[in-house]
């Protein structure tokens, strides 16, 4: 019966492209949307609006409408910048309210089985934004995974030959857990990386 | 640790089988391929990922049939808990007391198995692969720790040798420093699990097969000398720049844990070439015995023995050796053989229970 309506069976198909959406997902969002007209032209203007209007920024590459972003143009200090891996990261960092200084997002990390190498992401770009002297410390907030850990240990040796402070992000037990339903791996990292106090 | 139920249901020949074990030893008795081992590799698998048969999750379900299920109580440290697994085509679920079970690893120290069978034998004349696959297994079922750091280095060789064949080199440093770091710990656990497993060996070998050879396992990472993590790290670096020539023109790493092989010796010599076959035997038996005590060590709490096809595998004086031995420990055993044989109830001086095996229907026995 979705054949017969191509704009529709069209849509359905766009709709099951993106993540966590199947068959009947789309479906239910397509017949949701068909209900009001108004549903769907405000969808669509907010598509293009969001196409048009957001691009990364030319100096951090987070995700912005003006150039540059309002934290690289903002109060903040320029002198610290926290490197992540993609926008999201970056959100989450400014959700914590816990990060004065500015951001760097390298649009990946590195993976030779996805074909990212160094020059795919936003390495050069980095290394310029110290190299230009104002920069004092760099924390690298890549994720704690086999690709992050990797694209942080070759930030460190790149930023080794710079005169900054370098820190990685702490990793152990989550806020507000009991340390008795805390997995082995996480357990051992939190005594690795504990702090005196 | 026991088993105090068990029913499996559409588990390959078995479609609906309901057993409860002795405390002790149970003997399932009956001709070949009427299910004995499919008891044993069920209750295997109540507290293990993966089969010891290294089988493919859907050889283990009954043909035409879309799953199988393998309900048992245990017990562990004094508390009777309820697994239900659950075998698909889509994968595997776990629930322990009705609650789902997120990771295999939750499984883990539930209940601690410990596995004597033909494929085990094979592995001492077999190709290091087969042994690395034990040892892994084995160090995974002591340390539960080892399985992310195996994980880990697996990644990081997938991603080092993707490199290579491209050969693209600005980033190769950093992924071979990633891959010893990783590999470093691998080697760690299983150099001291080895360790662990090698003090105990020599008494096993020969209170099994009644000679005074000095059995030993020895396990050394190729080119690797210390013993210390941070120390085999920076080795193991050195090892893979020497390497790297050779690694880039063939595309692929071509040392490391994952190519290492673990030794089996008797009397300082290889027993993949100078043991005999009943000695070879015996060896892998007191090696499975050296496990059994380690688990009991760590655990707490004897973990249960499965002897699989006990007549082909050891003759009448080891299997009583073996027998004496188990039977000091108030331990759960059980136990697959093509005939019921008295002299093997004689040196078991505990419960005994028996079943017969027939188109995967096992009868109570009387004895």
């Amino acid at each position: 019966m979705l054949t017969n309506i191509s704009s529709l069976s069209r849509l359905v198909s766009e709709f099951k492209k993106l993540p966590g959406v199947g068959e009947r997902t789309a479906l239910r969002m397509a017949f949701h949307l068909l209900k009001s007209p108004s549903n769907l032209t405000m969808l669509s203007e907010a598509l293009l609006e969001v196409r048009d209007r957001t691009h990364s920024c030319s100096v951090c590459f987070a995700l912005t409408e003006d150039d540059p972003c309002s934290i690289c143009s903002g109060n903040r200090d320029h002198k610290a910048i926290c490197v992540v891996e993609n926008p999201q990261d970056m959100m989450a960092m400014e959700r914590s309210n816990a990060w004065h200084g500015v951001y760097h997002v390298l649009e990946g990390s590195l993976s030779p089985l996805a074909g990212t190498g160094p020059e795919d992401i936003r390495i050069d770009e980095l290394l310029k934004r110290v190299s230009s002297g104002n920069v004092e410390e760099v924390v690298i907030a890549t994720n704690f995974t086999v690709e992050g850990e990797a694209t942080a240990l070759f930030l460190t040796k790149l930023l080794r030959q710079h005169k900054v402070r370098i820190s990685r992000l702490a990793h152990g037990i989550p806020l507000g857990s009991d340390i008795e339903f805390v997995d082995a791996a996480t357990v051992q990292w939190a005594l690795q990386g504990r702090n005196e106090i | 640790m026991r088993v105090k139920n068990i029913q499996i249901i559409n588990f390959r020949n078995l479609k609906s089988t309901k057993i409860i074990p002795g405390v002790n030893f149970n003997l399932f008795y009956g001709l070949n391929g009427h299910g004995k081992t499919n008891i044993l590799e069920a209750i295997f698998l109540l507290g293990s990922p993966k089969s010891f048969r290294n089988a493919k999750q859907q050889e283990l379900v009954m043909h035409d049939e879309k799953r199988a299920v393998v309900k048992g109580e245990i017990e562990s440290q004094r508390v009777t808990s309820k697994i239900t697994l659950t075998l698909e085509q889509a994968g595997r679920r776990v629930e322990i007391d009705g609650k789902m079970v997120g990771r295999a690893s939750e499984l883990h120290g539930k209940l601690n198995s410990v596995v004597f069978s033909p494929y085990d034998t094979g592995m001492v004349r077999n190709s290091p692969d087969s042994r690395r696959r034990y040892l892994d297994r084995a160090v995974y079922m002591a340390d539960i720790r080892y399985l992310n750091c195996w994980h880990n280095y697996h990644r990081i060789l997938k991603q080092r040798n993707h490199l290579l064949k491209k050969s693209e080199t600005s980033s190769l440093d950093t992924w071979t420093d990633r891959l010893a770091t990783a590999g470093a710990e691998v080697m760690e656990r299983r150099l001291s699990f080895v360790s662990n497993l090698d003090k105990r060996l020599k008494n096993h070998y020969s209170v099994i097969s009644d000679e005074d050879k000095a059995a030993e396992i020895a396990y050394q990472p190729e080119g690797i000398k210390k013993t210390m993590g941070h120390e085999i790290k920076e080795e193991f670096i050195e090892l893979l720049d020497r390497n790297r020539k050779n690694d880039e023109k063939f595309g692929s790493t071509s040392i490391g844990p994952h190519r290492d092989d673990v030794f089996f010796l008797l009397d300082g010599r290889p027993l993949k070439t100078f043991g005999s076959q009943g000695e070879q035997k015996s060896f892998v038996l007191a090696l499975k015995m050296a496990e059994l005590e380690y688990l009991e060590d760590i655990f707490g709490e004897t973990p249960l023995f499965l002897l699989d096809d006990m007549s082909s595998e050891l003759d009448t004086a080891r299997i009583c050796n073996l027998f004496a031995a188990l039977s000091a420990k108030n331990m759960q055993v059980f136990i697959t053989a093509t005939e019921k044989r008295a002299e093997f109830a004689d040196s078991v001086h505990l419960n005994y229970s028996v079943f017969r095996i027939c188109d995967g229907n096992p009868t109570y026995e009387e004895n």
